[in-house]
């Protein structure tokens, strides 16, 4: 048995050793063992609330573009390759699956530009979490809710990562649950940064820890929670809902599917399957932004053949890693399914990727995701419209410069994204997240007016005084009441 | 199907040939004969043979059982799998649909009674070959409808056999009910089996200890589980079943509460000794296999099930299963028995129950209807 144990963080502290662990096993050969969190350091935490908001902003950023730059570059230090040595283990991934996700959290990091980019476009101008600014009348400024609670999915490293940057950006102390699914990303980030910077104050106010649902100590954290940011499948997050109390503010980022949509001019451009097969491959289709099906505009026989030589491609660039015996069974069942009901299939050497393609959604059986594609051919561009709803997220197209056809329709309905095919997993600057600005809910828009010596748009001469208004105003009443 | 006295006859003498079939069973045999004729009476799975290369030419051996094409149990969920002629009078068993979906299996005569076989051999080679009642914890189907829970039809058919109680009435357990036919049993000295899924069972049990009854089980009663363990059982051990209930009933010992294997795609059931050892008949052929390939694993090592049960007729007992289990040939168990056994660990974990991007699956309509 492979055993790892790997400590939680409270408050930028590194906590090895506690009365109780957890233990996780991955397989029958990985055994992962955490320790558990008892009241003691929820209290500690609960101390720490607004500790943030006493700093600029451009501190937070400081500590965060050397942690992003740590993890692009410091690439034979003993955290930087324990993490990727771990991410392979438990998660199965190949190593270049791993090195590429630790480098573009270290991107999503590094870049000082970028961070501040995004407080202005989240919140309509970064100054708003550090200043009073004028707005129309009043001043408006942006307070951090407090604490920020983060249950993440796991499926997506990444995506964790920037659920803390997020929380931390905003000033809000990050409080992060991982996901059994992936203790490694959060655990490591927090490491890295305790490392680089034991005693920032960014550093202090990330914490990194688990529970099991139903634990005692799960009401107490839900409890000192100003906003939850919660991530994963519905049951878990009708559960999150469940418990937290009217006043903490709730942002959810549930179960999605995602499409692709191929248009006939693209039907015959490598180019357009190799970027096809690069985002259903990313995260071995686990992410919600995968594309689940394709919909090609036309016959579809050429466009499978070009997208078999892509994902074979891919198979090389980004290998699979290991499988775990129920995604093995998973493939295998729905490729029997398939098989049975008379459906065309390709697949790769050990089922590495499968094509299946179908006449209609309803033929449609599980998808298992692990790079498994279904693909349908549809008259018109439009008719995939049919099928989206708001459980769609992302809806990827080639050739690009027919989204005008579509994206009003298609986003009315309900995709929260329009990307094009090889991009569903850039973020571009600007891009929302399930239709919201998630910053722009992690603040408390706060204002305060301005006094009577200002006058405004709608008064002629001041000072306001609303006595006189009244009393100007009752002659007029009192003449009123004379007429009648 | 059994009400009249001359069917039950023939079904006697029907099941006294399956006993001397079971006796000197050639499995092989069996099994190639099975995949003959559905391969030639089932279109379908015809079909479906010819995508994997094979038909039963290539079927020489028992080393070649292992290529006949398996059909996954989800297959009839959303297909009817018939090996019969359409105007053969069948009975639709489904499943419960624990899962959401419901699997329709349609059984003949024949398919019907070699399941009902399989149950009275199973009783009487691994549990006791006395007469005894039987208290199902099952609603009384009526068989002028065709389609029924698999599970209570299971119950009905055993009330052919032996003298049965159904205590479930629109969907309620009767439970005072079933306690006086106990102490009613035991004051009688009459041996009685209690037939239902586990977490009905304790909830009987727990029934009984609330009210403070005093059910003097001893070596009279028997447990028969059947229908699997879920998840409303609130991760209770198998070894905590059996305590709690050997203290609810009073019984001698846990070596009179039996588990049973069956799905409704199974036409045979797998039964525990008194060691709680699923025994496997004989003339099937049960494998753990390797998911991303489907050989069979060698002993011991933990596979994905599947199951070649040739005694069905109407359709392809050729099953890939959804769960996780060992397969040990030729064991020798401590009860003194030596047969295939099975271990069953858990029912495998969909991709659906393990990330955060939702799944499709086929009943995707247009938008989110």
């Amino acid at each position: 048995m492979d055993r790892i144990k790997l400590p939680i963080i409270i408050c930028g502290e590194i906590v090895e050793t506690a009365k109780d662990y957890h233990v996780f096993r991955y397989g029958n050969s990985v055994e992962l063992t955490i320790p558990k969190i008892n009241s003691k350091h929820i209290n500690k935490i609960r101390e720490q609330r607004f500790m943030l908001n006493n700093h600029n902003v451009q501190e937070i950023i400081s500590a965060l573009v050397k942690v992003g730059r740590f993890w692009r570059t410091e690439t034979q230090n003993r955290i930087y390759l324990s993490a990727v040595d771990t991410l392979c283990r438990v998660k199965g991934y190949d190593s270049k699956m791993a090195i590429r996700e630790l480098n573009i959290i270290g991107s999503t990091c590094a870049q000082i530009a970028g961070l501040y980019d995004l407080l202005d476009l989240e919140l309509g101008n970064r100054f708003y979490i550090d200043e009073w600014l004028p707005r129309g009348d009043v001043f408006v400024h942006a307070q951090p809710m407090g604490n920020a609670l983060n249950i993440v999915a796991g499926n997506v490293p990444v995506s964790s990562i920037m659920s803390i940057i997020r929380c931390l950006l905003t000033k809000n102390q990050a409080i992060a649950k991982f996901s059994q699914k992936d203790p490694v990303t959060l655990i490591y980030f927090a490491q890295s940064l305790n490392y680089l910077l034991p005693e920032n104050i960014v550093t202090k106010n990330l914490s990194v820890l688990y529970w099991e649902g139903g634990d005692e100590i799960e009401q107490s954290v839900y409890d000192m929670s100003d906003v939850v940011c919660a991530w994963g499948r519905g049951s878990s997050i009708n559960e999150i809902r469940s418990k937290i109390g009217a006043h903490t503010r709730f942002l959810e980022f549930g179960p999605k599917v995602s499409y692709a949509l191929i248009g006939k001019e693209s039907i015959d451009d490598m180019q357009v399957a190799i970027d096809l097969a690069h985002d259903i491959s990313l995260y071995n289709q686990q992410a919600c932004f995968s594309p689940q099906v394709v919909f090609v505009e036309g016959k579809t026989d050429l466009f499978v053949k070009r997208l078999e030589q892509a994902l074979s491609l891919y198979n090389d660039l980004l290998p699979i890693g290991s499988r775990d015996i129920d995604t093995e069974f998973d493939i295998m069942r729905v490729k029997k399914m398939a098989q049975f009901e008379g459906l065309k299939i390709q697949c790769g050497d050990n089922n590495g990727w499968m094509i299946i393609s179908i006449d209609r959604v309803e033929r449609i059986y599980e998808s298992p995701l692990n790079r498994v594609i279904y693909v349908m051919s549809i008259k018109s561009f439009d008719e995939c419209l049919d099928y989206v709803s708001p459980s769609t997220q992302v809806l990827s197209i080639s050739p690009w410069d027919r989204n005008k056809e579509i994206r009003e329709e298609a986003t009315l309905k309900g995709v929260s994204k329009i990307t094009e095919i090889g991009l569903i997993e850039s973020v571009r600057n600007g891009a929302t997240h399930d239709d919201i600005y998630p910053m722009h809910e992690m603040v408390r828009w706060v204002c305060v007016e301005r006094g009577k010596d200002y006058w405004g748009k709608f008064i002629e001469d001041g000072p306001l005084d609303t006595t006189k208004w009244l009393m100007q105003n009752r002659n007029q009443i009192e003449k009123i009441s004379l007429v009648m | 199907m059994f009400t009249e006295n001359k069917e039950r006859e023939q079904i006697k003498k029907s099941y006294e040939e399956y006993n001397r079939l079971l006796d000197g069973v050639d499995k092989t045999k069996e099994i190639m004969q099975a995949f003959k004729y559905h391969y030639e009476n089932n279109e379908a799975y015809k079909k479906y043979c010819k995508v994997h290369g094979v038909s039963p030419e290539i079927i020489m051996n028992k080393n070649d059982i292992r290529l006949i094409p398996l059909i996954p149990s989800d297959a009839f969920k959303r297909n009817s799998i018939v090996s019969c002629k359409s105007n053969e009078k069948m009975v639709e068993c489904t499943s419960s649909g624990t899962k959401g979906s419901i699997s329709t299996v349609y059984r003949d005569h024949d398919t019907l009674n070699y399941f009902i076989f399989s149950c009275l051999w199973n009783i009487k080679h691994l549990l006791t070959d006395e007469d005894f009642e039987i208290m199902c914890l099952l609603p009384q189907i009526s068989d002028d409808n065709s389609k029924h829970l698999w599970m209570a039809y299971v119950g009905y058919m055993l009330g052919g056999f032996y003298e049965s109680y159904y205590l479930i009435n629109n969907n309620r357990l009767d439970v005072d009910l079933a306690t006086s036919i106990l102490k009613d049993a035991c004051y009688k000295r009459k041996k009685i089996a209690i037939f239902g899924s586990p977490s009905i069972v304790v909830g009987l049990a727990q029934y009984i200890e609330q009210k403070g009854e005093k059910i003097d089980g001893k070596d009279k009663i028997f447990i028969l589980t059947a229908g699997g363990w879920k998840n409303d059982l609130n991760a209770m051990t198998r070894e905590q079943f059996n305590n709690s209930i050997k203290d609810a009933f009073n019984l001698n010992s846990v070596s009179q509460i039996r588990d049973s294997f069956n799905m409704v795609e199974l036409n045979s059931i797998v039964t525990e000794c008194e060691v709680h050892t699923k025994h496997i008949l004989p003339y099937m052929e049960v494998n753990a296999l390797d998911p991303a390939n489907l050989e069979p694993y060698e002993d011991g090592q933990p596979g994905v099930l599947s199951f070649i049960d040739p005694m069905a007729r109407s359709f392809p007992c050729f099953i890939l299963s959804d769960d996780i289990g060992v397969v040990k040939k030729n064991y020798k168990c401590q009860c003194g028995r030596t047969s295939d056994i099975m271990i069953y660990i858990r029912r495998f974990e969909r991709s659906e129950d393990r990330g955060c991007a939702l799944k499709m699956n086929y009943s995707i309509k247009k938008g989110d209807e």
